[in-house]
């Protein structure tokens, strides 16, 4: 069997091994200061990319805005539209309508029947005071009232009077509550 | 490894090492801060394309709106709603509206002076300041109904409220003719809007049944001063867009 003969002296090796060494370890530094540079430019690049970005972006948002104030004048007028449209909008649906409570006043006013005091509230509500010349005048008067309360339009309807006066006839007083 | 060995490794190793260390140095001074910017600034690019949607949508929002339609429909609104109270305007407006329907002004007062700010009590009525004004009247049954209800048809709107009744006069056929009493008629003002806002703010919007609410009020019966200024218009005529608010 043959046996191999090492003929490089064992500093040689020694010195090759560190020759070895010294070649990897530079490149390794190479490497990474070539890495670093990369990272760097790239890195400069992206934020000159994002500072361009942001200044373009505001030259657009500044030329939106002097397109903006340019019609400022609409702009105020749809303000305002807006505002009162708004309190007239919740205005009216509180408003209270007082036409269908003239109509029941004068459905109310029977042959016979003369009113002598009448209010009306805030809420819509309704007294009145009257006298009725006869009963039929006082049962045609109570037919009226009872149409009424057939329409459900009062949450209580009451008679806190109803009596005979001394010239014959009936005092009526009528309350219509909402 | 001898010394002198080692001595050798480190001067010819000098330079990288020192490249290396530099490198190391800037960026922990340098290269990490233009990071952390390049962040803020992403955030702040993505919250200027945000402003810019918005600025881009608000300009062509105002740019399809008509000032011709917005200027009458504000003016129409304004004398729904006035922004201030003018007791003169409104009483000859009241005293006017009597009259057109034979309703006898016999005299009047005002009630509780001028108040304003929050809705106070129950006189006025969704946040607005109200104007209130007593009035004594006479007039046939027929008449003072016909004239409540063209308050309730008239610019500046009105409310009536707490009608009483001192004196009823009777006749034969019919015992509600002759009335005389007292009614309270109410006026409504609310200040304007002074400032626009921030440019960024979205336009105001108005609903479809906004919309139609101005529509609405186009028919009623405006006063200026008293005198009927135009008549009621049965169909008013559109220009432009249906709707330039609608959402």
């Amino acid at each position: 069997m043959k046996q191999g003969v090492n003929l490089i002296s064992r500093e040689a090796q020694k010195t090759l091994r560190l020759l070895k060494i010294k070649q990897s370890l530079k490149m390794t530094i190479f490497g990474v200061v070539g890495v670093f540079l990369v990272l760097a430019l790239l890195v400069f690049l992206v934020f000159f990319f994002f500072s361009q970005t942001l200044k373009s972006n505001q030259n657009k948002a500044n030329r939106l805005k002097e397109g903006i104030r340019a019609l400022e004048k609409n702009e105020s007028y749809a303000v305002i539209i807006a505002n009162r449209v708004k309190g007239v909008s919740s205005l009216l649906k509180e408003r209270q309508s007082y036409l269908e409570t003239m109509d029941e006043i004068g459905n109310l006013s029977v042959p016979g029947f003369l009113l002598e005091n009448l209010e009306i509230d805030d809420k819509g509500g309704l007294k009145i005071s009257g006298s009725c010349d006869s009963r039929e005048c006082l049962a045609s008067f109570d037919e009226k009232v009872e149409e009424i309360r057939a329409k459900k339009n009062y949450s209580q309807i009451n008679y806190p009077l109803v009596g005979r006066s001394i010239k014959g006839g009936y005092n009526i007083s009528l309350e219509l509550k909402k | 490894m001898t010394q002198e060995q080692l001595k050798e490794l480190l001067r010819e190793l000098a330079w990288p090492l020192a490249a290396a260390g530099l490198a190391v140095v800037v960026t922990l001074i340098f290269l990490f801060p233009k990071i952390g910017q390049i962040l803020s600034l992403r955030t702040e690019i993505s919250e200027q394309n945000k402003e810019i949607k918005q600025l881009q949508q608000k300009l062509a929002d105002l740019n399809t709106l008509s000032e011709p339609e917005l200027f009458e429909s504000s003016s129409l609104l304004e004398e729904a709603l006035p922004g201030e109270a003018d007791l003169f305007k409104n009483m000859i407006i009241v005293r006017r509206v009597f009259e057109e329907n034979g309703v006898f002004l016999d005299s009047f007062r005002l009630l509780g002076g001028l108040a304003s700010g929050p809705a106070q009590g129950s006189d006025q009525v969704a946040g607005l300041s109200a104007l209130r004004i007593e009035v004594a009247f006479s007039a046939p049954f027929e008449s003072f109904r016909q004239m409540i209800k063209s308050m309730e048809k008239i610019l500046p709107l009105t409310t009536v409220k707490r009608i009483k009744f001192g004196s009823l006069e009777a006749t034969e056929s019919a015992s509600l003719f002759g009335l005389s009493g007292k009614v309270e008629v109410i006026n409504f003002f609310s200040p304007l809007p002074k400032t626009l806002g921030k440019v960024e703010q979205p336009l105001p919007k108005i609903t479809n049944q906004e919309q139609k609410l101005i529509e609405e009020l186009k028919l009623y019966t405006r006063y200026q001063a008293g005198v009927s200024v135009e008549e009621p218009v049965s169909s008013p005529s559109a220009v432009g867009r249906d709707n330039p608010f609608s959402i």
